[in-house]
């Protein structure tokens, strides 16, 4: 059985898309086939941030107007077998797709893969209804800054009325110095204000913008931030992970291991 | 009288009044209140749809044998049912659909998180069971009570009546308004760290201003006198 989830936030660079390649890596180390559909149609970036932009051919918006095949238009991961993206165009915009065409693309590769994931532009106009058209549940990406949450709040409310049950939140960027002077919003006190379902927090490392520049995921590295997108990825096959410390590292063997790098 | 002017017949959502086809219509009306008169223990205060049968009748004769009805009874009437589709289906919908259009016009709870740029109005006092986010808003012609944390826009007393309140568990809004008053909380330098004790609050108007305070029984009886 297949699932179709999307990645949304309203709001803009809060980290959509790296949570989109970095879940989609997640599950693919799990061994699941996964395909990661970016839907910002004019302004794509999920092919660069995976390092695949060199490799596209054909597009969302050519398969959808016909001019393709779907698997034409798939490319698979430098790394994982099982991961596919399928690119966003960007010569065109949001109009060149309506929602039915995203209800029945989104159908058609559901049945080859075990997970679609959706990458959504940030807005709540066309591309937000065309990638939440197909969705059955969802995860909102925000960060402990006001204005982030505000707008996760509303996209909640749509996403709700938009008849999506299953709503999971990412909380990206945590800075747990900031938080601990009082500084930044905890995770804690993100979830009191949009109470929803915590799926997991990622700190703020550089690690995550490199790895992102490199074409590569931070998922399998060594990092807490790559523990923390590989707990969420098995959160979502329903696994139950504990959270990460983010304050006291990841495990205790995180913890010998950074011990040792110090000498 | 001839009592058979008029029979009537019941199913569980309504009635279906038999008129007798030849009778001038000023009997006939005295008839049905006359019928309804003698049964008004009966029916008591039931709501209920209606239908004309036997007899072709204008607007204003239906109109008024209503009126003879309900000023020989209690009875509300829901509507009036046209004979040809007067299948008791239609007879559930319609009665059973005004009663909800009822019930949600009064709209006394609300159950769940209003988040920003959702907009909740209501013509009655509302109970909110949940929080209200920044950007979301409440317009109440009555009061406002929300048991959880007011961080949006409220406005109680839209109708004008400078004697509405708005209470919260945590009163944290960008603007609190009472029929003509308005105030907005205060731009703080500090950041926001979403951290909101719960301290019930209440909002009403006091010698021409807003007063926000600590519910207490002092504050209480402030308002109350």
């Amino acid at each position: 059985m297949s699932e179709v989830i999307v990645v949304t936030s309203g709001k803009g660079g809060v980290g959509k898309t790296t949570s989109t390649a970095n879940i989609g890596a997640g599950l693919a180390r799990m061994n699941k086939k996964v395909v990661l559909i970016d839907t910002d149609i004019g302004l794509r970036n999920l092919d660069v941030v995976m390092g695949l932009e060199n490799r596209i051919i054909y597009n969302l918006v050519d398969v959808v107007e016909g001019n393709c095949r779907v698997k034409q238009a798939l490319i698979r991961d430098k790394h994982y077998p099982g991961l596919y993206l399928l690119p966003s165009a960007q010569t065109r915009d949001k109009s060149a797709v309506s929602p039915e065409q995203m209800i029945k693309l989104v159908d058609s590769l559901t049945q080859i893969f075990d997970y679609v994931v959706l990458d959504c532009p940030a807005g709540i106009e066309q591309g937000f209804r065309n990638a939440t058209a197909a969705a059955q549940r969802a995860i909102v990406v925000t960060t402990p800054e006001v204005s982030a949450i505000r707008d996760a709040d509303r996209i909640i409310g749509l996403l709700q009325a938009g008849g999506i049950k299953k709503i999971d939140l990412i909380v990206n960027r945590v800075r747990v110095d900031m938080v601990k002077r009082g500084e930044m919003m905890s995770v804690e006190d993100v979830l009191d204000i949009l109470a929803v379902n915590l799926i997991g927090a990622i700190p703020d490392e550089e690690s995550v913008v490199i790895a992102a520049n490199h074409g590569e995921s931070v998922v399998g590295s060594d990092t807490l931030s790559g523990q923390a997108y590989m707990n969420i990825a098995r959160r979502i096959t329903g696994e139950t992970v504990p959270l990460i410390d983010l304050e006291s590292g990841a495990t205790l063997l995180h913890r010998v291991v950074s011990l040792f790098r110090r000498k | 009288m001839d009592h058979s002017a008029v029979t009537l017949k019941s199913n569980p959502y309504g009635l279906v009044l038999n008129l007798d086809p030849v009778l001038p219509f000023d009997e006939l009306c005295a008839a049905v209140g006359e019928k309804f008169r003698n049964s008004a223990g009966f029916f008591k205060n039931a709501k209920l749809a209606l239908t004309f049968r036997g007899r072709v009748l204008t607007h204003e004769q239906e109109s008024r044998l209503i009126e003879a009805i309900v000023q020989n009874s209690k009875i509300e009437v829901i509507c009036v049912v046209d004979e040809d589709k007067g299948t008791e289906e239609y007879y559930r919908k319609a009665v059973t659909h005004t009663l909800e259009k009822q019930e949600t016009a009064q709209g006394q709870f609300y159950r769940g998180t209003l988040r920003s740029g959702q907009v909740l109005e209501t013509e009655t006092s509302v109970v909110i069971i949940g929080d209200v986010n920044p950007g979301a808003q409440i317009v109440s012609k009555g009061n406002i009570v929300i048991l959880g944390c007011c961080m949006g826009n409220i406005y109680a007393g839209a109708g004008g009546d400078r004697s509405c309140f708005a209470a919260a568990l945590t009163m944290k809004p960008m603007q609190v308004r009472i029929a003509d008053k308005a105030a907005r909380s205060a731009i703080s330098k500090k950041t926001d760290t979403g951290e909101y004790p719960v301290e019930p609050m209440i909002v009403y108007i006091k010698d021409d201003h807003l007063q926000i305070k600590p519910i207490t029984n002092d504050t209480l009886g402030e308002y109350l006198s």
